[in-house]
């Protein structure tokens, strides 16, 4: 599975679009399911933000920074980096929470006492595989970026402009 | 001992006395009804009689959710809420999707009981185990999507609610209750049992999730399962247009509910289908709680008189507000669906009522007097404001707001109330596809579409019509051969979706959520073994359940009835001309087969059979 996370000099990500997200937390209960063996959004490393009034739904996953401040912060140098994805060594973990806090976006939850984080399913994210209009993908950084720009001229071609 | 799949305990709220009490589910209700609504039905059945008043202390308000509901199961966002009802005093139900009922299931409960009346307006907040009763002086009055926004903000904002407006608090029959600003557990009046409680709303939040028996076989099972829903010919669809869909396709076949039922077909329908809404008002999908199909979606008006925004349309009210009442405008028929959600009014049953408004006024047993102003077909602005007097109980609004039923009663015009046991119908019209007007019929909660969703009389090809219902007629929309079986195969499976808490258009539109997934989830789930016939029979035993609930109240044969529109005038339109519904040939054959009297009741064998008398 590692060698899919780069193809050539592209690396893979994982990237959510809120535009085709419906809200329906499939990768919540997915991820708590096959990383914690119970239904439970709680224990999902994505976390679907919704403002209902204004129709937003936003997956928030972990962005696997390219300098993380939960790496950083580590006192015991537990969140290690594998791949592309950061991940926590549990055996290493004392479970002070300080990743916790230092995540800027939320992404690291808590189970008990422990931290709990996305790892990328060791190169094939669960939450990409089964959300049902691919508003988390996982893929080519560079592919993604063309998805959107093939988008936004079809949009302009069809009239409607974009603002 | 371990239970798994069910949460395993019921939370019992008493509002008069403000005890909290939470127990175990009792195995009866697992094992013999599921959960959901038929655990809601059982219970209902044993808490109340026929001299329970829909309105008094004693009368609960159950919200149920099943053991597949919270799950990774597809499109298990389903819950019921149940209570007597206050259309017509005997069995009340709705069923809505969304996160609140898997949020119940998350907090660690199967049902939740609210019993008795507060003195002043107040909500109830679940956390996990910490449930208070609060004050709600400050929101009463407040329409439902600003409930939404105070009580998450008062206590989780990450938290799931269901409440009700202004119209529940007005004690409107037709008040629905909502969860996520725009799902509703609409007819029968739930909203307005939770009005007379002085109950505004409740608050869940829940961090305990659903444990599974064998998690590694019921993620294997939840993905044939969904594979099984996404290659089903009406997944497309259903996933691109949602229920609007169905306009177009009732308009040609002659069933769209258009000037209250008088015709099925609108001269004005293409300006209300779907491709019309995709086109200019949606700006994306939404699915409900693990739903792989994501049949609802977000809609913009961005200027304009009728500017708005919000969740849907359904074909309800693409046909109840739009052909039903002759509205033409697709922008009004938006602003409707939104202030009807903000206001927590019922789609079908409002728009049926004013239907029936418009049609009384035509024929002169209304008039301005009565009215106010003048109402006329497809007339937004007349209708905008009628259904706003409504919601507040104004003026000639005061009556209409006892549903069309009761103002018929008092005004005159009974015989254009399209209804069964005083509950009115949905937006489509029996005469072109008749076993909808059999489950009209013979509905535990009065004329509903959704107790038998008998779509299998269009779905079907002939071959698989034959082998099941035993003639290929049964997939033919005028015939009345096969159709009793077909419907009673439909209530079944129906039933199980409802308890279950998965959503009856996987199992009864798309057909991929197959009973024989079912029985393999629910086993994967609680560790108890399930076989397809086992869910089959509880089916069955729900539906008698529901039955024997009805016949306390006095049911028989003679309320089993369509209204006289269905079974005397011939349907006008091209799609379904000069059809009628020969009613009573296909009762005869649905008691028999039921294992009921020709009176309708359930005969004494049939009760024994499923346990339901010893």
């Amino acid at each position: 599975m590692i060698s899919n996370w780069r193809r050539g000099i592209m690396e893979f990500i994982l990237l959510s679009d809120p535009d085709k997200c419906t809200g329906c937390r499939i990768c919540e209960s997915g991820c708590s399911l096959i990383k914690e063996k119970i239904a439970n959004p709680s224990f999902s490393r994505v976390k679907v933000v919704k403002f209902e009034e204004k129709g937003i739904d936003f997956p928030v996953l972990c962005f696997h920074c390219e300098d993380p401040p939960c790496m950083n912060v580590c006192p015991v140098g537990a969140v290690v980096r594998e791949g592309k994805a950061v991940i926590i060594n549990d055996e290493r973990c004392i479970g002070c929470k300080l990743c916790v806090i230092a995540c800027p976006f939320g992404s690291i939850s808590v189970r008990g006492n422990r931290p709990i984080k996305c790892d990328l399913c060791g190169g094939d994210p669960f939450c990409a595989t089964i959300c049902p209009t691919h508003a988390i993908f996982f893929g080519e950084e560079f592919k993604s970026g063309s998805e959107k720009r093939i988008e936004l001229v079809k949009r302009f071609l069809s009239g409607e402009r974009v603002v | 001992m371990n239970i798994y799949g069910w949460s395993g305990r019921i939370v019992k709220v008493d509002l008069s006395s403000g005890n909290v009490k939470v127990y175990p589910t009792p195995e009866d209700i697992r094992l013999n009804f599921l959960g959901g609504r038929g655990g809601n039905s059982k219970l209902l059945y044993d808490l109340t009689d026929e001299n329970t008043h829909p309105f008094s202390e004693e009368n609960p308000f159950i919200v149920g959710t099943g053991p597949l509901g919270g799950t990774f199961a597809p499109s298990s966002g389903r819950w019921t809420v149940t209570s007597k009802s206050p259309i017509n005093g005997m069995l009340c139900d709705g069923n809505s999707g969304g996160h609140f009922g898997p949020e119940l299931r998350f907090a660690g409960y199967d049902h939740l009981i609210v019993t008795g009346k507060a003195k002043t307006p107040c909500y109830i907040s679940i956390r996990d185990d910490d449930i208070e009763i609060r004050n709600a002086n400050h929101i009463w009055g407040q329409n439902v999507w600003e409930t939404d926004r105070i009580l998450r903000e008062e206590t989780d904002i990450e938290a799931q609610t269901l409440v009700i407006g202004p119209a529940g608090e007005n004690l409107v029959k037709t008040a629905c209750v909502l969860s996520n600003l725009s799902r509703a557990a609409g007819k029968c009046g739930m909203g307005a049992v939770m009005g007379s409680k002085n109950l505004k709303g409740v608050v869940v939040r829940g961090t305990k999730g659903v444990s599974l028996y064998d998690p590694d076989k019921f993620l294997e099972e939840a993905l044939a399962t969904r594979d099984d829903i996404l290659t089903d010919p009406m997944a497309r669809s259903l996933s691109t247009y949602g229920t609007p869909a169905l306009l177009m396709i009732a308009n040609e076949q002659g069933w769209l509910n258009t000037y209250n039922s008088q015709r099925g077909d609108f001269e004005f329908a293409e300006n209300l289908s779907a491709e019309t809404l995709l086109d200019k008002y949606i700006t994306k999908s939404k699915g409900c709680y693990m739903c792989y199909i994501h049949c609802s979606h977000f809609y913009v008006v961005k200027d304009g008189k009728y500017k708005t925004y919000g969740e849907g349309p359904e074909y309800e009210q693409t046909g109840g507000f739009g052909s039903g009442c002759g509205i033409s405008d697709p922008e009004a028929v938006l602003y409707l669906n939104t202030m009807l959600n903000k206001l927590g009014l019922d789609v079908i049953t409002t728009s049926r009522t004013v239907s029936w408004a418009l049609e009384a006024y035509e024929k002169g047993i209304i008039d301005k007097k009565t009215v106010g102003f003048e109402l006329k077909w497809g007339d937004s602005d007349s209708i905008i404001r009628l259904v706003d007097m409504i919601a507040h109980r104004e003026g000639f609004g005061d009556i209409l707001a006892e549903g069309a039923y009761e103002a018929a009663k008092k005004l005159g015009g009974e015989e254009f109330v399209i209804h069964t046991k005083g509950l009115l119908h949905c937006a489509s019209d029996p005469r072109g596809k008749k076993a909808y007007g059999l489950g009209y019929a013979v509905a535990s909660r009065g004329g509903d579409h959704l107790r038998a969703l008998p779509t299998a009389e269009y779905a079907f090809p002939p071959e698989r019509a034959k082998e099941m219902f035993g003639t290929e007629k049964a997939s033919d929309r005028f015939a009345v051969e096969g159709k009793a079986k077909l419907v009673i195969w439909s209530e079944h499976v129906a039933a199980l979706a409802d308890s279950l808490g998965i959503c009856e258009f996987m199992t009864n539109l798309i057909y991929g959520f197959s009973v024989e997934h079912m029985a393999r989830l629910l086993t994967f789930a609680t560790g108890v073994r399930f076989t397809e016939k086992d869910l089959m029979v509880i089916g069955e035993r729900i539906i008698n359940l529901e039955r024997m609930y009805l016949v306390k109240h006095g049911v028989t044969r003679k309320d089993d009835t369509l209204p006289k529109r269905f079974t005397h005038e011939p349907n006008p339109s091209k799609g379904a001309l000069n059809q009628v519904v020969e009613l009573e040939v296909m009762l005869d054959e649905y008691y028999r087969l039921r294992g009921w009297s020709e009176n309708g009741i359930p005969h004494k064998e049939k009760l024994k059979e499923l346990g339901l008398v010893s």
